[in-house]
């Protein structure tokens, strides 16, 4: 475990779900590959935080003090805040999909054609 | 260290296999729940990363919250059997994943090449210093970061606002 194999993992989850994103037709199934993306994004985070660049500072240290810990846990902090900015974006897209299936009793995204001419 | 190793690519392969489930399984409820499952093994790799605070907060938002309100989703429209098929621009789209996974590995040489040379931070201090995270992660929140959390929570509440106001427009 490194952070080529992170780096690795991570980006082969944002591929698959980029492609889902791009090609499926349903617009639940684009928020779950969004959802994918996103879980890749934040493995980035924490795993750079973790096995990053931050860590060559601490190299040769004997001491835990505040300023070894704050480059330490920004990126877990960051991944907190890209969660909460999921979960406030998956709310909202649902929140769409279903007023669109009010109006339209469809939810596939190569059916909507209200802006056409 | 083998230990660890055998349990993050056991978590990685699962990860990967439920994502490849996700985008191509024709059932989208069956979608879903390995959605589920790739949540599930992401929570596992945080906490082999030493990131105990995001591994719950990984299980209370995406496993019980996101993954629920996205099944409720499912139940309230239409169910048909195979309701995830793709539409029709799936080569191009394959063209731009591929043009994209190329780029990324371009960047990871790069990586390889400015890592060449330095360690990991020492494991004995790594211990030392991620032993009780969720208390320095609290601090953090509300000193060096507080206003991206104060923004955060304005965001939460217009998000709140915006889906009532979108689901209650219909209703008049």
């Amino acid at each position: 475990m490194n952070m080529f194999s992170i780096f690795i993992v991570a980006m082969l989850i944002f591929s698959i779900g980029l492609f889902g994103a791009l090609s499926r037709k349903n617009l639940i199934a684009i928020l779950m590959s969004v959802e994918l993306m996103f879980n890749a994004i934040v493995l980035l985070a924490v795993g750079f935080s973790r096995l990053g660049f931050s860590s060559i500072l601490y190299l040769g240290r004997n001491t835990v003090s505040e300023e070894i810990l704050i480059p330490l846990l920004s990126g877990q902090v960051f991944a907190i805040f890209i969660i909460t900015v999921a979960a406030a974006e998956v709310a909202l897209g649902l929140a769409l999909v279903l007023t669109l299936y009010r109006s339209r009793n469809m939810a596939n995204v190569d059916e909507i054609n209200e802006l056409r001419n | 260290m083998i230990l660890q190793d055998i349990i993050f690519w056991v978590l990685s392969i699962a990860a990967i296999m439920a994502a490849f489930g996700v985008v191509f399984l024709n059932n989208i409820f069956r979608s879903a729940l390995f959605l589920i499952l790739v949540f599930l093994s992401f929570a596992g790799l945080y906490i082999l990363l030493s990131a105990e605070f995001v591994a719950v907060v990984q299980l209370l938002v995406y496993v019980g919250a996101i993954s629920i309100l996205i099944i409720f989703a499912l139940l309230i429209t239409k169910n048909e059997k195979n309701s995830n098929l793709p539409i029709r621009v799936t080569i191009p789209a394959l063209f731009v994943v591929a043009t994209f996974f190329v780029v990324v590995l371009f960047a990871l040489n790069s990586l390889n090449k400015i890592t060449n040379g330095t360690k990991h931070l020492s494991e004995t201090i790594a211990s030392e210093v991620l032993q009780d995270t969720s208390g320095w992660i609290g601090s953090l929140l509300v000193s060096n970061f507080v206003i991206p959390f104060e923004v955060v929570s304005i965001l939460l509440l217009a998000t709140l606002l915006g889906s009532l106001m979108l689901l209650r427009s219909h209703s008049k």
